[in-house]
């Protein structure tokens, strides 16, 4: 069998021997549905609640891109500025640690009192939560220059700029993806935590706050449905993310080579 | 055959700054010393003269500060006093060359730059950008510089010249180590430069290699009205190359001692075996062993 077969088929046999053994309790103990659903229950759940349950996750991943990107585009601006400028750094850094140990419940619910529209707030929040890898990832990635290359770059009387473009960027790259993998799943979590804070002023309707209705109508079986749908949606995006590092460093960085053969 | 274990520049008036230069004369190093903020004397009271045509070698231990001297001509870092002439431009001790970092602000008009000097510096490693292809790492002078879209036939002009046409597209990962340095050197040689700097360019590769690379820049060097100067430790690979050896001793790092290998170009396969060859090897390996007992006197607890 080759490599990549087993890769794929080894943890689905786990998946589907662990929803096997779920079922079989589930049926063999008589555990009720409102403590917890078998997982074909969770199954017929989820295409039933389809349309709500859909809805949901649309305007969650919607939270999660918007951050996800706001955090990418910041954070990266924070990073070249850090670079170019090592008072600023010295300054402010410690300012962003601060933003990154201060939980988001703590702050969401000022956030959302503060910013008028929900879905900015919401945004807002999950971009807090996912900035940080980004902002130290880069800022690491755009020092680790390799000494001999930025003596090349100065011989040959590169400008800031140029060594900037043709040189920092390139070397950040692999530790920017590093750090967007940690981000991805970081937006979908602030957005969810965000929803769960907002959803109790009733202000959205993501899937947090399909969970949360759902936990106060004792209706299990959609809870885990909608948990299902985050989860997957997480590891969707960490899939997505991990595809465009593939894209981008496949031709030379260790990471992403292929094994030799 | 001419010898002289005292400092090697005996024929340069001291007029201090002169507009000028005699024709002829591609580098020219006085009265540098360099002491790191540590306190480290890696250089002292050096004074080196290049001619245009020359192939120097820096030939001495390692931390004998050949490579700083080296980095010093290529403008790479500033000396702590004296002066370094390359071709046109100058570089004393401070402020005239700030500190490392300083020179890369793009603010070209204020201190003169290596490039203007049509300089180049082959690194001990082969420093290559491992993100580009080994075609865009031999064009990177070029596209700094601006002239990119004259590049192309300059590039594949080096590429062949170096035996790298066929590997024009392949990343630094997939090739050898003498392969890489081949790209490094091709890099050095696409801006047509009339000094080339080179730092033990072939210390880390295989003897086989490294035999066949330093044919290859005795023919470059004798093809292309090169100036050159060379960092060593090895005596062999300096007396089959140099036109003339600067042995140096360690700590702090001076020039201790001249050889000039007076041997018609282009050297031969048959000179490296040859009886002369092995008596100029003897030479400099008894002017490499007196400089290192002077150096362990220095350091002598009993002083």
């Amino acid at each position: 069998m080759s490599d990549h077969a087993t890769r794929l088929l080894a943890p689905a046999i786990v998946g589907v021997a662990f929803l096997f053994l779920w079922e079989a309790l589930v049926r063999a103990f008589d555990v009720p549905f409102y403590l917890v659903p078998s997982p074909l229950l969770v199954l017929s759940t989820l295409v039933r609640d389809a349309p709500l349950l859909l809805g949901s996750l649309l305007v969650t991943l919607k939270i999660t891109a918007l951050a996800l990107l706001l955090a990418v585009v910041l954070g990266v601006a924070i990073a070249f500025v850090f670079v170019q400028n090592r008072v600023l750094e010295t300054s402010l850094f410690p300012y962003v640690v601060l933003l990154q140990v201060t939980p988001i419940v703590a702050i969401a619910p000022l956030i959302i009192i503060w910013v008028k529209d929900p879905l900015a707030a919401l945004v807002i929040c999950a971009t807090i939560v996912a900035i940080f890898p980004v902002i130290s990832n880069t800022t690491l990635g755009l020092r680790s220059i390799d000494p001999g290359l930025a003596d090349l770059f100065r011989l040959y009387g590169a400008g800031r700029w140029q060594t900037l473009a043709r040189l920092r960027i390139p070397s950040a790259l692999p530790y920017f993806f590093a750090g967007l993998r940690v981000s991805g799943g970081l937006a979908l979590i602030g957005a969810v935590v965000a929803e769960f804070v907002a959803g109790t002023g009733g202000t959205s309707s993501g899937l947090a706050y399909q969970i949360l209705q759902a936990g106060l109508q004792l209706n299990i079986p959609r809870l885990f449905a909608a948990l299902l749908l985050i989860t997957l949606a997480g590891v969707a995006i960490f899939l997505l993310v991990s595809l465009v590092a593939r894209l981008s460093l496949r031709h030379w960085h260790e990471s992403e080579l292929a094994p030799e053969r | 055959m001419s010898e002289s274990r005292t400092n090697a520049t005996p024929t340069t008036s001291r007029t201090g700054t002169a507009p000028e230069y005699p024709a002829g004369r591609a580098v020219e190093v006085r009265g540098v010393s360099k002491t790191y903020a540590n306190g480290l004397r890696a250089l002292e009271a050096i004074d080196l003269e290049v001619r245009e045509r020359d192939f120097v070698t820096l030939l001495g231990p390692s931390g004998c500060g050949k490579s700083t001297l080296l980095r010093m001509i290529g403008g790479l870092i500033g000396p702590t006093s004296g002066s370094v002439v390359v071709g046109s431009g100058s570089r004393g001790a401070a402020p005239a060359f700030g500190p490392p970092g300083v020179a890369s602000t793009g603010r070209r008009a204020e201190i003169p730059r290596p490039h203007e000097t049509r300089l180049s510096f082959v690194f001990q490693a082969p420093t290559l950008m491992p993100w580009a292809s080994v075609e865009r790492n031999v064009r990177l002078p070029l596209d700094v510089a601006g002239t990119a879209n004259e590049s192309a036939p300059r590039v594949a002009a080096v590429l062949k010249l170096v035996g790298l046409t066929d590997f024009a597209d392949v990343y630094p990962r997939e090739l050898s180590g003498g392969m890489q340095m081949r790209t490094s050197i091709a890099r050095a040689l696409v801006t047509e430069p009339r000094l080339l700097l080179m730092d033990e360019p072939f210390g880390a590769l295989d003897e086989i290699t490294r035999n066949r690379l330093d044919r290859e820049i005795r023919d470059l060097w004798a093809r292309r009205s090169l100036t050159s100067v060379f960092v060593t430790h090895s005596i062999y690979e300096a007396v089959y190359l140099s036109t003339r050896v600067l042995v140096m001793s360690a700590r702090p790092g001076r020039i201790v001692g001249e050889l000039a290998i007076d041997e018609p170009h282009p050297r031969t396969d048959a000179f490296r075996v040859s009886e002369r060859y092995a008596h100029w090897c003897k030479q400099l390996s008894e002017m490499l062993a007196a400089s290192s007992d002077e150096g362990s006197g220095d350091r002598s607890p009993r002083e």
